[in-house]
């Protein structure tokens, strides 16, 4: 008797993807300022609800994390290498933080400027009244490819188990 | 509608055109690409590329571009760098250049520290957006 062998769907299709792709990058925004005026740092934050994909197995959101943080620190180390360079403590201040990293989301915000005795994290990406922008953190949001990145590192993790 | 090779070419001189003429009567035709002319008087604005070089964005055969830019409007007080971002905003989704198509998204207000020579503060109100172009016959 032959048996009748059902093809396994994918846990992550091509349309999981693609809602986790459009959720990602609709969490990607700009110059979120956590301090009072005057703002001399330069940030953007990650923020990706999770509890859309609760259905998710625990492998899945496991590989998920995984690549949402290999993903900021791909751009944390894209920005710090077109930081425009003069003393190199632009560079020096980039770093990411972990907000928030539980069942409901994960958020991160990739900082420069902290500790900085002067605001050229924002001069620099934005220009001044005299000087044209150097931009350095958008460039670097939008050349990481956030959506592949996850997506790679939750079939290794399903892989790999 | 033709395909046009040279579209990607010509989009940021069709958006210099378009928002030259939508913005310069909220600033006296102060309007400027990347960086101010030096002594240049006040409030003006400022656009620029936040992405460095945005996207084609071609739909089916209609030649398209994307990108993310900065306008910055900056003022000798808060308050006026302020109110002239707000008009901005306002004029700005009025552009039209002939053979083209505008889509403006405002996307988030960006906080600038003061900027401060011997004399003079300089105040700047800025905003993000998402700029997209089609070619339009």
């Amino acid at each position: 008797m032959a048996v009748k062998t059902r093809k396994r769907k994918p846990i992550v299709t091509k349309r999981t993807l693609s809602k986790l792709e459009a959720l990602i990058f609709a969490g990607v925004r700009g110059g979120k300022p956590r301090q009072a005026w005057p703002g001399s740092r330069m940030s953007v934050t990650l923020d990706i609800d999770l509890s859309k994909f609760i259905a998710l197995p625990a492998l899945a959101i496991a590989g998920m994390n995984e690549g949402i943080l290999d993903a900021v620190e791909q751009i944390t180390e894209k920005a710090r290498l077109d930081a425009p360079e003069d003393t190199g403590e632009l560079k020096a201040s980039g770093r990411y933080v972990e907000l928030q990293n539980d069942s409901n989301a994960v958020s991160y915000e990739i900082r420069f400027g902290d500790d900085l005795p002067d605001a050229r994290a924002v001069f620099q990406e934005f220009g001044t009244v005299n000087h044209g922008p150097q931009a350095y953190l958008y460039p670097a949001v939008k050349a990481i490819k956030v959506g592949k990145i996850v997506s790679k590192a939750i079939e290794k993790r399903i892989k790999t188990g | 509608m033709a395909y046009d090779y040279a579209f990607q070419a010509k989009v940021l001189q069709a958006l210099d055109k378009g928002l030259a003429a939508c913005l310069g009567p909220v600033f006296q035709n102060r309007v400027y690409s990347m960086v101010a002319p030096p002594n240049a008087t006040f409030p003006l604005l400022v656009y620029q590329q936040q992405d460095l070089y945005g996207n084609r964005n071609d739909y089916m055969d209609k030649n398209g571009w994307s990108g993310l830019m900065t306008f910055r409007c900056i003022d000798v007080t808060l308050s006026g760098a302020r109110n002239k971002l707000i008009e901005a905003s306002n004029a700005i989704q009025t552009i039209t250049q002939s053979g083209y198509l505008f889509q403006i998204t405002l996307r988030a207000p960006q906080q600038f520290p003061v900027e401060k020579n011997s004399t003079t503060n300089y105040y700047t109100s800025a905003i993000l957006a998402d700029v997209e172009v089609y070619k339009y016959e």
